[in-house]
């Protein structure tokens, strides 16, 4: 597999789960269920900073001269590595939260680590 | 009822999940697992939604050993939309609950969990998060410089800034004995 050949399949995969997110998010409000819609607009924004993320990866990678098996190495590894990073904060806060009993950002904080796990274990199953 | 809680309880009503958990609690009082099955909502949700609920003040919950059963506030549902409504507040009621909600909103954003996040700039929202801060201290109570900074360091790293802030705001009193609550005539 060659890296253009896993940037569309991947970028398919999120821009699928945006999809998929944008019309829930519609079909929620117009059933009148406005803090669920919102729980939608969360992970189509969690999608979107994975999305933005992968894509300045692969942007890098293509401006080195090394082979294409190289970059594909090197894409696992530093992308992997951004599932390690970037939802940190929100253990973080997921942790804060479950201490104070804040029902609410309980709920986010897990639906962002839920969104992250299943993108990560989609790029993963990609190789 | 003032008109922020009615506003709160017609937001938490205006919602079909959390008409549908009412409805459920309407025939029996329920715990979140049945709920969540019974609804076809994730545990998660349902939890969100009995919050709301429960702020807005339409639901009670009560421990029962290993489950927390969440039942309806029937005061609250029975009484008549038309006589909260109705309720009509004065001018200085209005008036005290406009600047109770502008003090809320600044708590809310600069405290998290009970810690300051930041000193604002403005004077008097820091003047709203010195007085907030001031409830930690006893009225009538002598403190060393040492217990009002161990005190306010709970809340905030900067504990020098905010006592002497707390000090200029006339919020605490400084003398040779120590320091001290001034309280409001």
């Amino acid at each position: 597999m060659t890296i253009k050949e896993l940037t569309l399949q991947y970028c398919g995969f999120i821009e699928d789960k945006k999809k998929q997110c944008t019309e829930q998010y519609e079909n929620l409000k117009k059933d009148n269920r406005k803090d669920e819609a919102d729980h939608e607009k969360i992970k189509e924004n969690i999608c979107d900073i994975f999305e933005v993320l992968f894509k300045a990866h692969v942007n890098q990678l293509e401006k080195l001269s090394v082979s294409e098996e190289e970059k594909l190495l090197r894409l696992k590894a530093d992308f992997t590595n951004r599932f390690e990073t970037i939802p940190k904060n929100w253990i973080a806060r997921l942790e804060l939260a479950k201490r104070h009993n804040d029902v609410a950002n309980i709920v986010i904080e897990e639906l962002k680590l839920q969104v992250a796990k299943e993108l990560e274990e989609q790029f993963i199953a990609l190789y | 009822m003032t008109e922020n809680d009615a506003i709160k309880l017609f937001k938490s009503l205006a919602d079909k999940s959390r008409l549908m958990i009412l409805k459920s609690l309407a025939e029996q009082p329920m715990y979140v697992e049945l709920l969540a099955k019974r609804l076809n909502l994730t545990p998660p949700t349902i939890s969100f939604h009995l919050k709301k609920l429960e702020d807005a003040g339409v639901v009670n919950s009560k421990k029962d050993q290993y489950y927390t059963i969440y039942s309806l506030k029937e005061n609250i549902l029975n009484a008549k939309t038309l006589d909260i409504i109705k309720e009509e507040s004065s001018e200085k009621e209005v008036q005290e609950e406009r600047e109770e909600q502008y003090r809320k909103k600044v708590i809310e954003s600069f405290f998290e969990y009970g810690k300051l996040k930041s000193i604002p700039v403005q004077r008097k929202k820091e003047r709203i998060i010195l007085e907030e801060i001031a409830k930690a201290f006893e009225p009538g109570k002598l403190y060393t410089e040492r217990e009002v900074n161990i005190t306010i360091a709970d809340y905030h790293d900067d504990f020098c800034t905010l006592r002497r802030d707390m000090i200029s705001e006339k919020i605490l009193s400084r003398d040779e004995k120590g320091y001290q609550l001034i309280t409001k005539e």
